[in-house]
Parts: C-alpha cells; sequence; structure tokens
C-alpha cells in the first residue's frame, strides 16, 4: 500500500516555510559556510568572529538543507519508482504518525529559523497585548553595523552581513501598524518590517506562534532525553530481574511496584519541589519516574528468552554472561524495548506538560508547551488562542506517539494499552 | 506493601538534598535558629532514629505538623480528602458511564461506520491531555455560554440558602472538573472494553447463545459485558491512580479545595510534612484501590481464581 500524501504535506511545509523565511535561512547558510571558509583560510579571525549565539542558527541551517535534500530524493523515488523504496525511509514517509513526529523533530531543531519573531521578546503592552490570531503588526529590528572598510575582505564582509542579519536585536513590537511606522523615524541600523500574530499574541505581547515552536522543541527534547534514560535504567533493572531469578529479581520487582503505585505526578512534583525546577532536575525526575513499566517488559521477555534453545547452549559453552547479554538477549529485548519507548515517550511528554501546566516544569520565559497553558488559564475568558494552539499541538504530538505504538509491530500483548498520567 | 511505600517515601525524601529547616526559615534567619528547629524536627538524630520514629508516627496516624495550615497533617487530610473523594467518585462513574455507553453503541452497529467513527473518537480522545480539556471546557461552558461556575465548590453565600439549594450548587460546581476528568478517562476505558468485548464475541459461548434465540439486548448486556467486564475490572487499580492525578491538574485547574490542590499548594509553600501526607494518603489508596479490584475482579470472574492456583 502506497501513502504519498504524508510526503506532499512534508514538500508543502518545507516549500511554504522556505519562501516565508527566505531571508534568515540563507543568512545562516551563508554565515556557516562563510565561516567556515573562514576558519579554512585563516583560523584567527574566524575564531574572534565567532559567536555562541550562531551555533543555533546553524545547526537549523543544516537540518534545513538535509531535510530539503532527503524530502526532494523521496518525492523523485516516489515519483520515478512508485514501487520500491529503500526501506529505512518508508516508515517516515508512510506513517502519518512517523511523518508528524519528523516534522516536530524538524520544527524544534529549525526554530530559530522558522520563528517570525523571538519568542521572548515582549510587545507594547498597550497594542499588542491578546492581540487576536491573523492580526498584523510592525517590528523594528536594531542591526549591527557592517564595516565595509575592513581588510579582511569579502568572506568576511559577508559573513559579518549575515551574522548581523540573524542576531539583530527586536527593539520595539506594536500592534498598532500605521502610527509606529510614521512616529519612528527608521534610524540607519534599524529596520521596519511588518509581521502578521499568526497565533495571535499572548498577555505580554509576545507572539504565540513563535513560542509554540520553541515549545515544541522543549517538550521534544525533555520528552526524548528523559524516555532514552527512563528506557536505558528499565533495560537495566528488568535485565538483571530476568537473568538473577530469586531474591534479586523479587526485590527489584517489589521496587517496581512501589514506584507503580505511587502516583507519578506527585512523585515527580514531590521531587522537583525538594530538589529545584531547573531542566536537568526535570529530566531526571521524568527518567527515575517512567523506567517501571519497561522494566516489566524486558523482565518478562528475558525470561522467556533465557530459556529458549539458543541462550541456553551458548551457557552450554560456558560463554560469558556479559556475551550472552549483549549477544543473545538484547538484540531480541530490543523491538519489546522500542515499542514501549515510544509509549513512555508520550506519557513523558504529558507529564513534562502537566507540570509546566502547574507551574512546576520548565521555568517561563523559557516557554513549553505546558507552561504557556498554564499562563493562559487565567486569561481564559480574554484570549482563547494563548490556551488553545500549545494544547492542541501537545495533543497532536500525543496523538502521533500513540498512533506510532499502534503501529509498530512488537506490541507487548499484555492485553491492553497502558493508562499513561493524565 | 504499605509498609514498603512509606519507607519508600521516607528514603526518597530523606535522599533528595535540601533542607527543610533552612528552606522553611528562609536565608536571613540566624543558623543557630535553624539548629534549634532542626533539632526540635528531630533532624539533628541519626537516620535510623528519624526512620523508626517516623514509622511508629504514621502507625499511629501522625504524620507531621503542616506549616501552611499551622495544624497536625492528618487534620488538613481529612478535611480535604472527601472533598477529592466525591470529585472522583462522580469522574470515575460518568467515565464507566460513557465508556459502557460508547462500547454498547459500537457493537451494535459494529463492522458499521459507527463503530469506526467511536474507535477514531476514542482513540483521539485518549490522547487528550486532560488539562486541555479543562480549559476548553472552561472556556466553552464557563465564559462563553455561562452554564457552570468556572471554580470553587461553593458559590459565595449558598451556606444560607437551604439543604437543597446547596446541593445543587455543589453539583453545578462539581460538573466541569468531573468532565475534565472523565472525558479522557473514558476513552481509554472504552478502547480497552472495546478490544475485550471483540475477544468475547468471538468466542463459542456467544455464538451458542445467539443460536439459541436470545434477543440482542439480553445478549449485549447479559453475556457480552459481563465476560468483557473483567478485563476493565483488572485494570481498576491503574485507572485509580491515573484518576487520581487527574485530580492533581483538574483540581489546581477549578480551583476545587481538594487533595491535589493541596499537593500543589504545598508544593509552592515548601511544606514537606504536608506533601507527603499526600503522597503517602495517595499511594495508600492506589494500592488498597488495586486490591480491590482484584478481589473484586475474583468475583466477578471465577475462571481468574482458578488460573492463580495452577
Amino acid at each position: 500500500m502506497k501513502n504519498t500524501w504524508p510526503l506532499l504535506v512534508m514538500l508543502v511545509v518545507l516549500v511554504v516555510m522556505s519562501v516565508l523565511q527566505w531571508s534568515s535561512i540563507s543568512a545562516s547558510i551563508l554565515s556557516l559556510s562563510a565561516w567556515l571558509m573562514m576558519a579554512c583560510l585563516s583560523p584567527g579571525i574566524a575564531g574572534r568572529a565567532f559567536d555562541s549565539g550562531l551555533i543555533d542558527y546553524w545547526i537549523g541551517g543544516v537540518v534545513w538543507v538535509v531535510a530539503a535534500v532527503w524530502l526532494v530524493r523521496e518525492s523523485r523515488k516516489a515519483i520515478r519508482h512508485p514501487e520500491s523504496r529503500s526501506r529505512s525511509s518508508t516508515a517516515l514517509v508512510e506513517s502519518p504518525a512517523a511523518g508528524l513526529l519528523a516534522l516536530s523533530v524538524f520544527v524544534s531543531l529549525a526554530c530559530p529559523l522558522i520563528v517570525p519573531l523571538d519568542p521572548n521578546t515582549q510587545g507594547s503592552l498597550l497594542t499588542t497585548r491578546h492581540l487576536p490570531p491573523f492580526s498584523k503588526g510592525i517590528v523594528v529590528e536594531k542591526i549591527g553595523e557592517v564595516n565595509e572598510e575592513t581588510a579582511e575582505g569579502l568572506v568576511y564582509t559577508a559573513f559579518q552581513r549575515a551574522r548581523n542579519h540573524l542576531l539583530s536585536r527586536e527593539i520595539s513590537v506594536s500592534g498598532i501598524v500605521d502610527s509606529t511606522a510614521e512616529a519612528r523615524q527608521p534610524d540607519v541600523s534599524e529596520v521596519t518590517r511588518e509581521v502578521m500574530f499568526v497565533l495571535g499574541t499572548d498577555v505580554v505581547g509576545r507572539d504565540v506562534l513563535s513560542r509554540v515552536m520553541y515549545g515544541i522543541r522543549t517538550s521534544l527534547s525533555v520528552g526524548l532525553l528523559a524516555a532514552i534514560g527512563a528506557t536505558l535504567i528499565g533495560v537495566l533493572a528488568g535485565m538483571i530481574a530476568g537473568m538473577f531469578p530469586g531474591l534479586v529479581d523479587t526485590l527489584l520487582m517489589r521496587l517496581t511496584d512501589l514506584f507503580l503505585a505511587l502516583p507519578v505526578l506527585l512523585l515527580v512534583i514531590g521531587a522537583v519541589a525538594f530538589v529545584g525546577q531547573s531542566e536537568i532536575t526535570l529530566i531526571l525526575v521524568l527518567c527515575l519516574t517512567g523506567w517501571m513499566s519497561i522494566a516489566r517488559m524486558v523482565r518478562g521477555e528475558v525470561r522467556v528468552l533465557r530459556e529458549r534453545e539458543f541462550v541456553l547452549a551458548a551457557r552450554m559453552f560456558r560463554l560469558p554472561m556479559r556475551r550472552i547479554v549483549v549477544r543473545h538477549l538484547l538484540p531480541n529485548v530490543v523491538p519489546v524495548v522500542v515499542t514501549s519507548a515510544v509509549l513512555q515517550f508520550g506519557n513523558i511528554v504529558l507529564a513534562e506538560a502537566a507540570l509546566g501546566f502547574l507551574g512546576l516544569g520548565i521555568q517561563p520565559p523559557t516557554a513549553s508547551l505546558g507552561n504557556m497553558m498554564g499562563e493562559a488559564t487565567a486569561y481564559m475568558s480574554v484570549a482563547w488562542w494563548v490556551g488553545f494552539f500549545p494544547g492542541l499541538i501537545l495533543a497532536g504530538l500525543l496523538i502521533a506517539a500513540h498512533h506510532l505504538y499502534e503501529d509498530l509491530p512488537e506490541r507487548p500483548h499484555a492485553g491492553s494499552p497502558p493508562l499513561g498520567p493524565q | 506493601m504499605l509498609f514498603g511505600l512509606v519507607t519508600l517515601i521516607f528514603f526518597l525524601s530523606r535522599l533528595l538534598p535540601g533542607d527543610p529547616a533552612s528552606l522553611f526559615l528562609g536565608p536571613n534567619i540566624p543558623a543557630s535558629v535553624a539548629t534549634e528547629l532542626r533539632h526540635q524536627f528531630g533532624l539533628d538524630r541519626p537516620i535510623a532514629e528519624q526512620y523508626m520514629l517516623w514509622l511508629g508516627g504514621v502507625a499511629r496516624g501522625d504524620l507531621g505538623y503542616s506549616f501552611i495550615h499551622n495544624q497536625p497533617v492528618i487534620d488538613v487530610l481529612t478535611r480535604v480528602f472527601p472533598n477529592t473523594l466525591l470529585l472522583g467518585l462522580t469522574a470515575f462513574f460518568l467515565e464507566m458511564a460513557f465508556a459502557f455507553a460508547l462500547v454498547t453503541l459500537a457493537i451494535v452497529y459494529r463492522h458499521r461506520w459507527i463503530d469506526k467513527a467511536i474507535s477514531t473518537l476514542t482513540f483521539v480522545t485518549y490522547s487528550l491531555p486532560s488539562f486541555w480539556v479543562g480549559i476548553l471546557l472552561l472556556w466553552l461552558f464557563s465564559y462563553k455560554l455561562n452554564f457552570f461556575p468556572p471554580s470553587q465548590m461553593q458559590s459565595v453565600g449558598v451556606e444560607q440558602k437551604g439543604m437543597i439549594e446547596g446541593m445543587a450548587d455543589m453539583i453545578r460546581h462539581l460538573v466541569l472538573p468531573a468532565l475534565t476528568i472523565a472525558i479522557p478517562g473514558a476513552a481509554g476505558l472504552a478502547r480497552i472494553l472495546r478490544t475485550s468485548v471483540g475477544e468475547t464475541l468471538s468466542q463459542e459461548y456467544i455464538l451458542a447463545a445467539t443460536s439459541i434465540g436470545l434477543s440482542r439486548g439480553r445478549l449485549i448486556s447479559g453475556y457480552v459485558m459481563r465476560n468483557s467486564l473483567s478485563s476493565v475490572v483488572s485494570l481498576l487499580g491503574v485507572e485509580l491512580g491515573v484518576l487520581l492525578t487527574g485530580v492533581l491538574v483538574t483540581e489546581t485547574l477549578y480551583a476545587w479545595p481538594g487533595m491535589g490542590r493541596l499537593a500543589v499548594m504545598a508544593v509552592f509553600a515548601r511544606d514537606y510534612p504536608l506533601l507527603l501526607g499526600c503522597c503517602i494518603l495517595t499511594g495508600c489508596v492506589v494500592i488498597i484501590g488495586s486490591l480491590a479490584a482484584d478481589l473484586l475482579h475474583a468475583i466477578i470472574d471465577p475462571r481468574v481464581i482458578g488460573a492463580s492456583e495452577q
């Protein structure tokens, strides 16, 4: 069964974004290539010109190029050979859920390039507060000067120009188009441009669309890191419990049951309260509260596997335990682990958002989908869009994760979909 | 199990860095006061002794002293817990009602578009974050349509009115929070139930019952549902935990004076005894709940007892 529409959607999204944000995309690619060229020619100048704020943009630019090349290749393949397609990309192209997740990964990596406005720039409170979706505004940006006379030459000038474009500071954002444009006498170093607040603005006049994009970035990075951590702990605990039946097994499984009996969110809240609310503690806590289901799954799998003939044979040959675990058990556990890790990823993203919603997760002004919704609740009666859109995106992410979980072939047949922390 | 839970909570709370006394007092208090306070709370004794003391306290129902409420924790919890119970039970019954209604509809029209629509609907709803559902309900029913009050448990001044009006007022306040918890929960439950109904339908005794000529209604209510129930009941323990975490967010959103809100407030106020108390109470409820679910499972489905004896 060929399903090409996710590919088409992705292609259209990429083209539209490229057209809309062409200046920053080209600037980031240009600055990266100019800097690399400088680094080759004269490392000293390159070192001085380096700005850590640029790395974000460079990653975005590289991701952009990679995505564009990949999409074009895929669509050419889809057109020329509609029947055959390489295996690795098939899953991404044909499952809408995987496509959506890939798209959100792309957005989160490339968000500095895509956002129409800086997510933390506040607008003027009089004119920009709680603007409804699709209202227009005007932004005045301060752009650093380019000294054309420098002896460094063409490459350096190009680099500086691109850098200044990327790192230009937004000095005022206003919701009223005419008066601001007339009132401000544009400086030489100031550039005025019109923007559209596609998803409106929040209580201090920040652009909701930009914040949502950075929110996706926060959710995904926390979710992915915590899911990986939880999976590692879970696999380790499950392996140990499965390999050593008896006391160790009983103890570990008791511990797992205990952790399962604790309401995850309450545990996370407690831990965050004790340790403090930094991003790293948040990830650690989510790891520590998310490993149980994976541990159980792995233990069950290992207990079955260790009685299988190939493991018995390996043990008969007196292969070292390490080798049995690494070569015989782990590869067979991987499918189950991947599947439950996908589910756990969804749960962790949800838990992170719930924490943010309660004001205990990622702290503002850093945008996360949860804390945006938490901030929006108080103003729901006047500005529904501030809370609605982050939730919509979050729901989309969760639906995609759950859908991917259902799509994966190796679903643990424990009888029912495990329930997540709602 | 309960004992283990209490132990785990104690050691987790001691493992984590951060000194309750200095956090409680703030930075501008001289160290001698903190030392005295630590002595007063017994925080300077060896950990084993602290543990034994704490264990003894918990066994006697003494969970410590809440800073923000200036009362023993147990008093605060007993005052607040009925509210959470009310909300939780209402949500639970709504959840069950929705799930059963949906699944009955789905199997009556099985393999037709209604069945497919319901399965898509439950899949999507199951993935919705409850707090998002909550703010949407709040926006729609409270601000736009003005059907239900947005927060609190009672209107101001309702105590002066009669008993009946008081009840009606409370029910009006209950609707939105209960729905917020029930909607995603019901979808999850409906999905599990639908799967297990699907399995039941392919059993031979259903075929036999059909061939006897039982009416569709009798068949579904008496044979299919009853046999499918066991899968749902076995999950009730887990469901209870989910419910209680849902309560946490929902109570904060609707300012419902329950345990979830208490816990969140305890975090913001750094009131550790209260927070630990909430953790213990919730853990106990979950453990007792899953025990009850197991017993209920055995009552509904006698096959379980046979299976466990083998």
